[in-house]
């Protein structure tokens, strides 16, 4: 019985060493210069075609893949990324847990006295009103009233209902969702009427999950997309900016739209 | 994609979900191990009455048991820093991973210490006082007459907990620690297959508390070795 005691203790400290310590930062090899400043960049796992993890589970999407691009031609800089919840993202900017953050952002004011962003946009999306494909009592955003929609907290979109059911006395039940697919089973299932998203994400949930969407109404926002970064961070986002400039200019930023988003959004910026 | 379940897809997903086990049972070894350590500790001044220390560590112990474990893990991964920051140590750019075993090791100690001081309390005060009357010390007394037969009755108890935790990992992902559930919840995103992903979750899981609770029944009868067969 102590041979079995002591096999199964040791077993233990044999798996603990085969773990090892395989930090899980992605880290990008563009550049090995070893003076180059650490730059954390903060994302997500849950948007799919702008961050997300493939089926092999690699971190890829459009804000990824240009980030990477960026990293190339800024040699002075690397960038490691770290994944967490969409809702710790501001917070963990605000206690420099990260540098910068890429996750599809827009401006709203709140945010604008906090933060820095970066003075060249990325990508440009209007957000709609979105419902089931079979709904047909509900063609704008004035007709929710009554209505339970799903909203990602702290999100733009979120910022923008509360602030129009509040100021136009709908009675408009708000609820939270953090995962995206659990916010598509929920508005097919009924639980919900109405999500707000943009329609290169409409057009991918339908193509890859069945989502039965559909767009109604004006857009609602049109938000220009920034990375976010901490205000005395200013030199980062000056840095960023150029290198951006070229991407648009060589058509770097088109071919990622393109393969990620669809269509080239590039021409807005 | 247009069947509603599809079978095959949980088994595609098993292996994928496989290569993030180590994460989760790294979190779970390593809380558990440093968590026994701590809880040790915190138990002791409440068994000998030490003043103020006894405050402290009941104090911690009703904390720990009437928060939410994910408030807990925002508290150290966002507050300690803080904390340790007027030392003027920085820990704000240290591994997520490190946080989630901090958070997770001061839960599983508060939930140890209460175990440990049940059972070193339900062994006959007499036994110890035998002890003493053949000349043990105090610390012979604990570490041979005392300690042995706690462990044995503390140890389901332990394993239980040590069960309950293995499900609480998952949280880790939150912070950006990937580890089973959070590969399960990104594979959700990418192919949009969640039931299939969840089932096979569950499947995993499931065989994981059975092979612990096996490993445990044998822990358990090897602890159990003094006593009188008839009484098992």
């Amino acid at each position: 019985m102590n041979k079995k005691l002591l096999s199964s203790i040791l077993l233990s400290g044999a798996l603990l060493a085969a773990c090892g310590d395989d930090s899980d930062v992605a880290k990008t090899d563009a550049n090995n210069n070893a003076d180059a400043e650490k730059v954390v960049i903060g994302t997500g796992s849950q948007f799919i075609n702008i961050c997300f993890y493939d089926e092999d589970g690699n971190l890829t999407g459009y804000d990824i893949e240009l980030l990477k691009e960026i990293d190339q031609r800024l040699p002075q800089y690397e960038f490691d990324f770290e994944v967490m919840d969409f809702s710790n993202l501001l917070l963990s900017l605000e206690t420099e847990k990260i540098d910068l953050i890429a996750h599809n952002m827009a401006k709203n004011p709140e945010r604008e006295e906090k933060f820095l962003f970066n003075k060249q946009p990325y990508n440009a999306v209007p957000t709609h009103v979105v419902v089931n494909e079979k709904n047909t009592d509900i063609h704008s955003i004035d007709d929710l009233n009554g209505k339970t929609v799903g909203l990602a907290p702290t999100s733009n979109a979120a910022l923008f209902v509360e602030d129009y059911v509040a100021k136009n006395n709908l009675d408009t039940e708000l609820t939270y969702i953090t995962s995206t697919p659990d916010m598509l089973n929920q508005l097919k299932t009924d639980r919900i009427q109405a999500i707000f998203q943009f329609p290169f994400s409409v057009e991918i949930f339908n193509r890859e999950s069945d989502a039965q969407l559909k767009l109604v109404g004006e857009p609602l926002i049109f938000s220009e997309i920034f990375f976010m970064l901490n205000k005395q961070d200013e030199k980062l986002a000056a840095d960023i900016d150029e290198i951006l400039e070229e991407l648009i200019e060589d058509g770097t930023v088109k071919e990622l739209s393109e393969k990620w988003l669809g269509a080239d959004f590039s021409v807005e910026l | 994609m247009s069947s509603f379940f599809d079978i095959g897809y949980v088994f595609d997903a098993i292996p994928k979900l496989l290569n993030y086990l180590h994460i989760t049972i790294e979190i779970l070894l390593l809380s558990i191990f440093f968590g026994l350590i701590l809880g040790i500790i915190i138990a002791v001044p409440r068994l000998y009455k030490i003043p103020v220390l006894k405050e402290i560590a009941t104090l911690y112990i009703s904390f720990i048991r009437g928060t939410p474990i994910l408030i807990q893990l925002f508290l150290v991964f966002y507050g300690l820093p803080l904390l340790v920051g007027m030392f003027g140590i920085n820990i704000t750019r240290m591994d997520a991973f490190i946080f989630v075993i901090i958070t997770y090791t001061l839960s599983n100690a508060a939930a140890f210490a209460e175990i440990f001081r049940a059972a070193i309390q339900s062994i006959d005060y007499g036994q110890a006082e035998a002890a003493q009357s053949i000349g043990m010390t105090g610390w012979q007394t604990f570490s041979r007459i005392v300690f042995p037969q706690a462990l044995r009755i503390a140890f389901p108890n332990i394993a239980s907990t040590s069960i309950s935790s293995l499900k609480d990992t998952s949280l880790a992902f939150s912070i950006g620690v990937m580890d089973m559930m959070g590969r399960g919840d990104t594979l959700i995103t990418a192919t949009m297959n969640a039931l299939e992903v969840y089932v096979a979750l569950a499947i995993i899981y499931y065989v994981i508390v059975l092979l612990l609770e096996y490993g445990y029944k044998f822990i358990e009868r090897y602890l159990n070795r003094y006593l009188v067969k008839e009484a098992l």
